[in-house]
């Protein structure tokens, strides 16, 4: 699209306006503000979209204020193969005017013009391309929002002549919403066809399950079928039994008979038999009898010929042993005896001698207990010990040493008497002859007065006094000692301890001694022993008898009580020997006694046995003689072989019927009848189960069930194909838009980015390089290998850019069709170095488009290069 | 001596295609037929019916099926209903016949055919029925049935069910019946008439007019020729006459169309008109043809009104294959440029193929025509 002329009158301030713009190169419309340089833009929006009768506000505003007149505006322009003139008037005079002068010459005037004109517009002109090529005032500073579909079939060359309004995009929308009905956006199947999918795998399930069910049904009617056909084979099965059994019953009966045909036979062998065996044991008997009766014959001869008498020698050895037994006796009796006195002798003898050591030892205990007594005496009374004595020693040298000290170290008085005189010394009278001399210890302080002469008070100093009381002390010690001695002075102690010293030893040796005879008794029983054996020693003084002369001595004694010992020994065993040979003796007597009565008692007895013997065979005979009995016994052997002949013929009978196996058979086959009725039985039960069990299932309605199921899994699934039909169309569709949509993006983008490019070095230098979006808008720049994110850029940056990115997409549509890049004051954040530059790439776009730029602010675009300017008349003005 | 000869009842049937309500009136009319049997029977002073074999769709048919059928036999007066079990509803350990529903509501003019024993319905007339002891008899139960039977000069009225060996599809099966056996026992005078079920055609076996399947009372498939019809059989020792009475309220119809184009279309929209009794016919049909949008659209359209009619319209899948290929003109108005023409164009290359791709990029063309249409 090219504009060649707009005429405005009588618009908002403006009285009248035209403009013309060349086809190629760039118009810049100055203008003050007020006037309307935006109502050029304004009124070229106007005439091509709203109608003459429009009561839309924005038509409404362009009426001049307080004019009554009509606001007005012609434009002529050519689009595609048109070109032609259009003239609007609003609110007056209302008007429509269309001149068409190519590419046939038409004129139309009201609706009818302004339908041609929209109709013109919509096959020649891309309105979002239009919309997307203006810069209105202040609005749009940045990007153009070319719609992939404008750019793209304008940048294509096979649609590039003219072209409705492209409805790709919406229709990209639907297809994507078509899609997204169906399918996530992962490309996975939405919920909704799944669960539908999964119904109808359900409704399969329930399909299959009535069919298993009815197969179940259908395979137990079969097995009851099986079985009422195999009952009836076991029915005949058990009939062919029953016949078997029949026979073989006949056999086991004929068996029955003979066996006890058999069995009468047996019982005849065994009377027969019993018959057989009397007349034997008759015959035996007889026999036996009779030689009884000879053996008794014998015995009573052999006995009555071994009697033998018994002799007189034997009594009278036996007699006369029993003499000298007696004797043997008598003599051992008077040994025993004397040897009984001897020991008692010896025994005698023996107290004795222990009579008098015993007795020895009582005296010498009995002294030394008086020894011991006086001993004790002594000691005790003598107090003097080793101790006493070494005090009383210490004691008496004491004394002496303080006599020593006393003689020479106390003050002494010494009174010499000059005459007799009688002194009284510390009060006590002293007579002092002449020429005696007496002196006086002053220990502490002492007093002589001559009577009625002088006192003499002398007192002596401390050490003298000390001397005078150690001497005092020792006194004192020695005193005490001898009084716990008991004795005088240190002489008589010493005589007093050797004194004691000597009743010490005594008392000892008294001890040893009394020990030594004591050993392990008391003396009391030392006593009573002495006492005890005097008594038996005088006691068998007296009583001994007087057989014999009591031995000398002890050893006499002892040798006699030896001598008669072995003596005794000696008749003892003479005593006993004679003893046995008469107990030898006596037995044999009695052994003769006794066999000759028990002969004869058997003699008796086997006579009376031979007796009755001879009576019984007699008597036997009697009843039947020898030869009846032989005779019997034939008879009865005949009878008996022949009942074993009839008896083995039977068997042989029985044997011929084979008792045995007809009995097995029989029984075999009345188990296997058992068996095969309950084998017959359990079929029957089963059968009735699977009767009973199928009854509750046909009240089931399985049948219907199964239809039912089925239609439900039918409807279910043909919703469900129905649906993925769908889906997988709405896919493939989606899939298709969606890849040469792709591709044909990167077929527009090219071109665009390669003109801003191009267009933007001019004002960014050479290093400018632009990223484009999807929708074609900038998505990054980079400068001097910096880039930035569009919405990172300043707002001249961006505004610069918006301006370029429209120049060049106006120029790349511009060859065809395309339309007017028009800018209403842009670039007013721009600084004035970049502004000069903007000026050089709109006057470079201007070569190849159309470019209309409106501004308020003369001399804004004075660096655009070739430029047509037309400055807008003030208001008024015309 | 007149008697109604008739079989197939399948009583229970359900038909998955017919939705809810036609599915109601379908059973309803399948019960209703017993009672108009019936109607005829007493209207035409027959004493019986024989029913050869399905009377049940199957052993294991709801309960309700059951009862309403007894009630239907108890509601006719004067009239006994003899039963044989078919290949349906065989005499097995299943078996309905023998269900404690069908013991506790049998009325006493209707009688089960047990077994091969002759039954006598009228003084010298005699029943002698081949039920089917399970559903694989390996046997020909009609030739076992006739074996004990003399030539007496009873009446006697066979009553079977299953293949004839004349017109089978497979000879082999062993349960086919003979006849020849069936034809030399009508000769000898054993038999009389045999009346046969299983077929749901009406259908006359033998040339004398003495062996015939009575066919279903009401239609259940499209494949029956001559269904709907009960015999009315009037038999004497030396002849017999069997004259077909319409009772069926049902009709199945299939047919195939070419609906390549708007000819086709129309022929469709004439047919479906020109049949009466719409709401008691079941269609299916075959449709083959490659459609633009518009007549697929058209095409739909006319179905779906139809279907609001019929007992139940359906599209016979196997031989259908509708391929709906948007033309040039379906598209031309949509006016797709740029990328939109070249998916266009390649969703067009792929669907005129044929295969599983081919479809789904028709699906995807008629989709994009209706996104494209919505905007316009």
């Amino acid at each position: 699209m090219r504009i060649h002329r707009v005429k405005i009158g009588n618009f908002r301030a403006i009285t009248s306006v035209e403009v013309e713009f060349p086809t190629e190169g760039v118009t810049i419309i100055e203008g003050p503000n007020e006037i309307g340089k935006t109502s050029i833009s304004e009124a070229i929006d106007l005439v091509l979209s709203e109608r003459d009768d429009s009561a839309k506000r924005r038509v409404k505003s362009v009426q001049p204020v307080g004019r009554d007149v009509g606001a007005e505006v012609e434009i002529e322009m050519s689009s595609g193969p048109y070109r032609f003139v259009l003239r609007k008037r609003w609110h007056r005079q209302r008007e429509t005017v269309l001149t068409v002068s190519a590419p046939h010459r038409l004129q139309l005037t009201g609706r009818e013009a302004h339908d041609k004109v929209q109709e013109i517009i919509d096959e020649t002109l891309d309105r979002d391309l239009w919309d997307a090529l203006r810069i209105r005032q202040g609005a749009e500073l940045h990007q153009a929002a070319f719609a992939a579909g404008s750019l793209g079939r304008a940048l294509d060359a096979g649609a590039a002549v003219g072209g409705p309004t492209d409805p790709l995009d919406d229709l990209w929308e639907r297809i994507e919403a078509e899609w997204s009905r169906y399918w996530t956006g992962g490309g996975q199947a939405k919920k909704e066809r799944v669960s539908l999918g999964e119904r109808v795998h359900e409704a399969k399930a329930a399909v299959e399950r009535v069919e298993d069910a009815l197969a179940k049904v259908e395979g137990d009617t079969q097995e009851v079928e099986r079985l009422i056909g195999e009952a009836k084979a076991l029915e005949a099965r058990l009939a062919a039994q029953a016949d078997e059994e029949g026979v073989l019953a006949a056999r086991a009966r004929t068996v029955g008979e003979r066996r006890h045909s058999v069995a009468l036979l047996k019982e005849k062998c065994e009377t027969a038999e019993a018959k057989y065996d009397t007349a034997e044991s008759a015959v035996r008997a007889r026999v036996d009898l009779v030689e009884r009766a000879e053996r008794a014959a014998d015995l009573v001869r052999e006995l009555t010929a071994g009697e033998v008498p018994t002799s007189g020698r034997e009594q009278a050895s036996r007699l006369d042993l029993e003499e000298k037994v007696a004797a043997a006796r008598g003599r051992v009796l008077q040994l025993e005896n004397d040897h009984r006195r001897a020991v008692a002798d010896r025994e005698f003898r023996r107290h004795e001698i222990e009579l008098g050591q015993l007795a020895e030892r009582h005296e010498r205990i009995v002294a030394a207990l008086a020894a011991r007594s006086a001993a004790r005496a002594v000691v005790e009374a003598a107090r003097v010990d080793e101790d006493l004595l070494r005090r009383i020693e210490d004691a008496d040298i004491g004394v002496k040493v303080a006599e020593e000290k006393v003689a020479s170290g106390v003050t002494k008085l010494v009174a010499e008497g000059l005459g007799e005189v009688s002194l009284s010394v510390d009060g006590e009278e002293t007579p002092l002859g002449s020429g005696e001399q007496r002196a006086f210890e002053v220990a502490d302080s002492i007093d002589v007065v001559v009577p009625g002469v002088v006192r003499i008070s002398v007192r002596a100093g401390d050490g003298s006094r000390a001397i005078a009381e150690q001497q005092d002390r020792a006194r004192q010690e020695l005193r005490e000692a001898c009084l716990a001695g008991g004795v005088d002075d240190l002489t008589a102690a010493r005589k007093a301890f050797a004194a004691r010293k000597d009743a010490e030893r005594a008392l000892l040796d008294a001890k040893e001694s009394i020990a030594r005879d004591l050993r392990d008794l008391t003396a009391e029983e030392i006593e009573e022993k002495v006492a005890g054996l005097r008594r038996r020693v005088s006691a068998y003084e007296s009583e001994r008898d007087s057989d014999g002369p009591l031995p000398t001595d002890l050893s006499a004694a002892r040798q006699l009580a030896e001598e008669l010992e072995a003596a005794l020994a000696a008749g003892r065993q003479e005593l006993e020997r004679l003893e046995e040979e008469l107990s030898r003796v006596s037995q044999a007597h009695v052994d003769a006694v006794a066999r000759a009565a028990e002969r004869h008692a058997r003699l008796e007895q086997a006579r009376s046995a031979l007796h009755g013997d001879e009576e019984a065979v007699e008597a036997a005979r009697r009843a039947a003689s020898d030869e009846e009995l032989t005779r019997r016994l034939e008879a009865a052997d005949s009878e008996l072989a022949g009942c074993r002949r009839e008896l083995e013929a039977a068997q042989n009978e029985l044997a011929e019927a084979d008792p045995d196996s007809v009995e097995v058979l029989l029984e075999n086959a009345r188990a296997a009848k058992k068996r095969l009725e309950g084998e017959l039985h359990g079929i029957e039960i089963t059968i009735g189960e699977l009767r009973a069990k199928l009854e509750v299932r046909g009240e089931e309605g399985l049948a219907h069930k199964l239809d039912a199921a089925i239609s439900e899994h039918d409807h279910l699934s043909a919703t469900y194909e129905e649906l993925e039909a769908r889906a997988e169309a709405a896919r493939l569709l989606y899939d298709t838009f969606s890849r040469h949509r792709a591709v044909a993006r990167l077929r527009y983008v090219a071109p665009l980015r390669d003109s801003i490019e191009k267009l933007g070095r001019l004002v960014f230098g050479p290093t400018f390089e632009v990223d484009l979006d999807d929708d074609l808008t900038i998505a990054r720049r980079t400068l001097d290998g910096d880039t930035l994110d569009f919405e990172e850029l300043s707002i001249g940056a961006q505004e610069q850019l918006g301006m370029i990115s429209r120049l060049a997409g106006a120029s790349l549509v511009a060859s065809d069709g395309g339309a007017p890049a028009i800018f209403d004051d842009a670039l007013g954040w721009s600084d004035p170095l970049k502004l000069d530059r903007m000026g050089a790439v709109i006057s470079y776009a201007g070569r190849s488009c159309q470019v209309i730029v409106l501004t308020c602010t003369p001399g804004r675009y004075a660096s655009v290069g070739s430029a047509k300017v037309v400055r807008l008349p003030a208001p008024g003005t015309s | 001596m007149r008697f109604v000869h008739s079989s197939d009842w399948q009583l229970g049937m359900t038909r998955h295609f017919l939705a809810g309500e036609a599915q109601a009136r379908y059973t309803a009319a399948r019960i209703d037929a017993v009672g108009t049997i019936g109607a005829l029977a007493v209207e035409e002073g027959c004493s019986f019916v024989v029913v050869s074999g399905d009377v049940f769709e199957s052993n294991h048919v709801e309960r309700q099926v059951v009862v309403r059928a007894l009630d239907a036999m108890k509601a006719v007066p004067g009239v006994t209903f003899y039963l044989l079990a078919g290949n349906h509803d065989p005499l097995d350990a299943a078996s309905v016949f023998r269900s404690v529903t069908f013991a506790e509501n049998c009325p006493s003019n209707v009688v089960v055919i047990a077994d091969s024993t002759p039954v006598e319905v009228a003084p010298g007339v005699e029943i002698v029925g081949a039920p089917w002891p399970n559903k694989r008899p390996l046997a020909d139960l009609v030739s076992k049935a006739l074996g004990g039977l003399t030539a007496d000069g009873t009446l006697r009225i066979v009553v079977g069910h299953g293949g004839v060996t004349s017109m089978a599809p497979n000879p082999t099966d062993p349960a086919l019946i003979s006849v020849d056996a069936v034809g030399s026992a009508l000769t000898s005078g054993t038999v009389h008439y045999v009346a046969l079920g299983d077929r749901h055609s009406t259908t006359q076996v033998d040339s004398a007019g003495r062996v015939w399947y009575s066919g279903t009372p009401e239609q259940t498939d499209y494949d029956e020729v001559d269904p709907g019809n009960v015999l009315l059989v009037e038999l004497g020792r030396g002849s017999v006459s069997v004259e077909r009475r319409k009772v069926g309220t049902w009709t199945f119809v299939r047919k195939h169309f070419d609906v390549g184009d708007r000819e086709g279309i129309r022929q469709v929209e004439r047919f479906l008109d020109g049949l009466t009794d719409k709401q008691r016919t079941i269609v299916k049909l075959s449709l083959v043809g490659q459609l633009s949008l518009v007549d697929m659209a058209a095409l739909t359209s006319e179905l779906e009104h139809a279907s609001e009619l019929f007992g139940a319209l359906e599209q016979w899948k196997r031989h259908s294959e509708l391929v709906v290929l948007p033309d040039d003109h379906d598209f031309e108005e949509l006016g797709l440029s740029g990328y939109g023409r070249d998916a266009l164009e390649e969703l067009r290359s792929i669907g005129s193929g044929t295969g599983e791709e081919a479809s789904v990029a028709r699906g995807a063309l008629g989709l994009l025509f209706r996104l494209a249409s919505v905007e316009r």
